[in-house]
């Protein structure tokens, strides 16, 4: 589940934002790079809906204690009407309208209508939702996937158009990338802390429950993925516009660290978010006791 | 190579944390409660959780051996579900359960047990 769980919020931000990268670079990029940013969108948006599929089967074989519960029509059934069909279809939609509507050099309106409507389709489930009232959560929520997106899917587009040999055309897409995910990093980041607040409810949870100590790992990714986003705006960039060709080699490698940290960031939110509970919701109505299986982890 | 081989790491290390998903659903108490000595098999098992949900799996054993149950997989969600139980002879009985959170969609599930004393114990349903 958890795998299941980590493959779709990749392959959902992946697709969302390489539609941002071309809505914001779209016009400074080759129509090489254009065409495979394009491919790109359509496979990350199948992988999604195959993922969000098969986190849904996951549930049922959970449930039942075995993968018998994947066939069992009424157990998928439940899983679908407790929010895993409300955002598996709302995702579905958005990615077929952002696949469908990518074809021009800039990504239109409506596949950015698309993408978004994807990458916020995780808010409408899960523990912000549970909050009560929910409206602010799911609100913050919806802004940090937007920011994920929008950087993390960049990511891989970014790193083809490092690739190619045009210096100029580099540093132009690396620039204008790197001015709008100030914007987008800060707000991002700003949203993430407030929800943090309300799901830990007391900073002491930070340490004191497991929710908290996952988050730590979380939030020491984020800071070593910051860095290298700080490095490559303020250092590699201003090298690249100066013609630096070396500097290109080296965005391109420290992309791919970003990729990696990235990935392991969305790895660590896909399993704490699926073993432990937020402590603003678990302190509601403390278990009575811890039974064998753990369904009720104290913290 | 560098990114294809952290890909593979990566999913490694989800699959080996993957275990169990609990989402933060609690069970409140039971009735019968966990560890129970009851003097008399009860008519039914009740679950009261902190927040709405839906019971999906609920099996009963004793030795080993699966007493048949019905779960009514298409009530409303509730914070407290029962199950109707058959006539239960003495001895220790293992129960265990899986709901879904109709808040945040997640599974939490577990088992308790609980013992029937005395020879026969099988009131009528």
């Amino acid at each position: 589940m958890i795998a299941a769980k980590a493959v779709t919020y990749a392959a959902t931000f992946g697709a969302a934002g390489a539609v941002f990268f071309l809505a914001a670079c779209g016009s400074l990029l080759a129509g090489g790079d254009l065409l495979r940013i394009r491919r790109l969108v359509l496979r990350w948006a199948l992988l999604a809906v195959v993922g969000g599929a098969a986190q849904i089967l996951a549930s049922a074989a959970s449930m039942s204690g075995g993968a018998a519960g994947m066939l069992d029509g009424s157990l998928v059934g439940m899983v679908w009407q407790a929010g895993a069909g409300r955002t598996n279809g709302m995702r579905a939609a958005g990615l077929l309208l952002a696949a469908v509507t990518t074809r021009s050099q800039r990504a239109s309106g409506w596949a950015c209508l698309g993408a978004a409507a994807a990458a916020t389709s995780f808010a409408w489930t899960g523990h912000a939702r549970a909050l009560n009232p929910d409206v602010l959560p799911i609100l913050l929520l919806s802004v940090h996937l937007l920011g994920i997106a929008f950087w993390l899917g960049a990511l891989l587009p970014l790193s083809w158009v490092a690739r190619g040999g045009d210096l100029p055309r580099i540093a132009a897409a690396a620039a204008r990338f790197g001015a709008a995910a100030v914007v987008v990093v800060g707000t991002l980041v700003v949203a993430g802390a407030a929800l943090l607040w309300l799901l830990l409810g007391h900073s002491m949870a930070l340490w004191a429950s497991t929710y908290g100590r996952w988050l730590i790992v979380k939030l020491a990714l984020v800071a070593c993925i910051l860095c290298l986003a700080a490095f490559n705006k303020w250092r590699l960039t201003p090298r690249l516009l100066a013609g630096d060709g070396r500097a290109a080699a080296r965005l391109r490698r420290t992309i791919r660290l970003e990729l990696l940290v990235g990935g392991a960031i969305l790895a660590v939110t896909a399993t704490f978010t699926t073993v432990t509970g937020p402590p603003a919701l678990s302190d509601a109505a403390p278990a009575v006791r811890d039974y064998n299986c753990g369904a009720f982890r104290p913290g | 190579m560098l990114l294809r081989n952290s890909l593979v790491a990566a999913s490694v290390a989800a699959m080996l944390l993957a275990g169990p998903a609990f989402g933060h659903a609690k069970l409140l108490r039971t009735l019968p409660a966990a560890d129970a000595q009851l003097p008399a098999a009860p008519p039914s098992l009740t679950l009261t959780f902190n927040e709405n949900v839906r019971l999906a799996v609920l099996t009963l054993t004793a030795d080993g051996k699966a007493i048949p149950v019905t779960v009514d997989r298409s009530l409303p969600p509730a914070p407290q579900v029962s199950v109707p139980l058959p006539a239960l002879s003495a001895g220790k009985y293992q129960v265990q359960w899986s709901a879904l959170s109709t808040a945040d969609g997640h599974v939490t599930k577990g088992t308790f047990s609980f013992v029937i004393a005395g020879a026969t114990a099988a009131p009528p349903r």
